[in-house]
């Protein structure tokens, strides 16, 4: 009996021994960490119109189920088929969910208004109703870039931008669930965030600070809006060359939105 | 009698199962190919006969063909969306050229959200119009990641059809050689044809001999391939669909398994 339960023990002990060998001896995080860049450069104070985009995030910034639980695709696809001036490129619903087999807000919204629907996951497809955010733009997305690994998920649609120093920018949406997702998330897309992608998103408001200041060394500008009592913050990160130039809140109805204008100043 | 190696080593695998779990990309899915004929022509353009269809089958993944975007001759309609709200799917349209004041082109209908898609346009000298091929990259429920790709491909001539396929597996084969991934369409092409002699090279064709799948009035000869990589699928069900009312193709039904241990 005795010999029986050294065994077993020895079993064990070697199988743990092997799981620790198995085991990197660095965190790989770590590893992928580039060296931050030098301070930003301060971007020019005048204002370029010209260069100046706008994105539309339709949120509540709570924590709550599916935004079109209580409220009507009909009046977002009213939202944008009123709107006049500059006109956004991508409209964003958070946690517009995603319910397999169910007509989707995003398709509804977009063939209402002649447009193209996108949605981003932020949450794992095995779950009944799949969290995330929907996406409606009037630009047929060739490169629809995206990330779903380990539970870090973000979508974006690389658009034409249609402003006097032409680029190609993915405008990606995600839940920044804390520091670890925007590590995640920079260490899978570093190039184009460094680059040719911006994020607008969603980060609970506890975690805001810790993942402003994790992509601001990481060389990327980030701004952050939220109030006292809301669960989360609404986060913009952006490559060096773009500049968030002014978040306006509004509401349509009962659908409240964030206008965020950005300029490529360089 | 059992020995204490045999114990440390069955430690050892059961320690291991975890990773190997991980690793492992089990993937159980059906999906269906639909060229559905110059817009959906010879269903006076509309949606719903097709959506009934899809809704019949229940896929996963519908491939589709010869899909307009508000054209003229489709009464500015956005066929895509409208069998996407019929049918509770997600759609990814990838625009080969453009046409009568809209698109025309290939699409995919997705059960499951897409988190990445993606286009190329074959376009070469002798073929006459560009033609879209497009995928998208899904997590399932089972957390395997599965990427579909739907194709229409040249049909002047047998060399061009070829490059179209080195030109497909280039765009598709580029920055990811290893995600599961399977290519569904049209290829126009036969099965004893130079074409899909060279797609097999690199692909595995689902079911190969199961049937002609044009024109579908009375099928004499197949067209439509359902192609998986790498080759490691198999399945436990194939079917041509035939509805004469909806298109000269017929439709391609698949139920398919990826076992990445095999």
């Amino acid at each position: 009996m005795i010999h029986n339960i050294m065994d077993h023990s020895a079993a064990f002990l070697l199988a743990l021994a092997l799981l620790g060998a198995c085991t990197p001896s660095q965190n790989p995080s770590e590893e992928n960490k580039p060296d931050p860049l030098p301070e930003l450069p301060a971007p020019s104070e005048e204002i370029k119109e010209s260069n100046v985009f706008v994105i539309d995030f339709f949120s509540t910034l709570e924590d709550d189920a599916d935004f079109f639980i209580s409220r009507d695709a009909g009046v977002a696809s009213e939202y944008i088929q009123a709107q006049s001036g500059k006109r956004s490129l991508v409209y964003m619903f958070d946690r517009a969910d995603y319910q397999i087999g169910r007509e989707h807000a995003a398709t509804t919204i977009a063939y209402n208004v002649g447009a193209f629907p996108y949605f981003a996951q932020s949450g794992s497809a095995k779950a009944e109703i799949i969290p995330g955010t929907a996406m409606v733009t009037r630009y047929p997305i060739s490169d629809y870039d995206g990330i779903a690994k380990d539970g870090v998920y973000l979508s974006g649609c690389t658009i034409q931008l249609p402003i006097a120093l032409t680029d190609k920018l993915c405008i990606a949406t995600s839940f920044i669930a804390d520091e670890t997702v925007a590590e995640a998330i920079f260490t899978e897309k570093k190039v184009r965030l460094l680059s040719d992608m911006m994020i607008v998103g969603t980060v609970p408001a506890d975690a805001a600070d810790k993942v402003q200041k994790y992509f601001e060394s990481m060389s990327l500008r980030v701004c952050t809006l939220g109030s006292t009592d809301s669960a989360k913050d609404l986060i913009v990160v952006l490559p060096a060359s773009y500049v968030c130039r002014n978040i306006e809140s509004g509401k349509k109805v009962n659908l409240p939105y964030y206008r965020i204008f950005v300029e490529k100043w360089m | 009698m059992r020995t204490r190696g045999t114990k440390y080593r069955l430690a050892f695998i059961f320690c291991l199962l975890p990773f190997l779990k991980t690793e492992a990309q089990d993937i159980s899915i059906r999906v269906m190919s639909m060229n559905i004929k110059e817009g959906a022509s010879y269903a006076g353009n509309e949606s719903q006969p097709y959506a009934q269809v899809i809704k019949e089958y229940d896929p996963d993944f519908v491939c589709l063909q010869e899909v307009d975007y508000k054209t003229i001759r489709n009464g500015g309609k956005d066929w895509l969306n409208e069998v996407a709200i019929q049918t509770g799917m997600f759609p990814y349209y990838c625009k080969s050229f453009t046409y009568q004041g809209g698109g025309f082109g290939t699409a995919i209908l997705s059960k499951y959200p897409f988190f990445k898609a993606e286009k190329t346009i074959f376009s070469a000298a002798g073929t006459r119009e560009d033609r879209a091929s497009g995928w998208v990259y899904v997590e399932l429920p089972s957390g395997s990641v599965v990427r579909v790709a739907t194709t229409h491909l040249s049909l002047e001539t047998a060399d061009l059809t070829t490059k179209h396929i080195a030109s497909v597996n280039s765009a598709i084969f580029a920055a990811d050689s290893s995600t599961p991934t399977l290519l569904i369409g049209d290829f126009n092409a036969t099965p004893d044809s130079d074409p899909i002699k060279y797609a097999k090279i690199k692909w595995q064709e689902i079911a190969p001999g199961s049937g002609n799948t044009i024109p579908s009035s009375g099928p004499n000869r197949q067209l439509d391939y359902v192609m998986g990589f790498p080759k490691q699928w198999s399945w436990t069900r194939y079917e041509i669909l035939a509805y004469p009312e909806l298109s000269d193709h017929c439709f391609v039904l698949a139920d398919l398994e990826f076992n990445s241990e095999q």
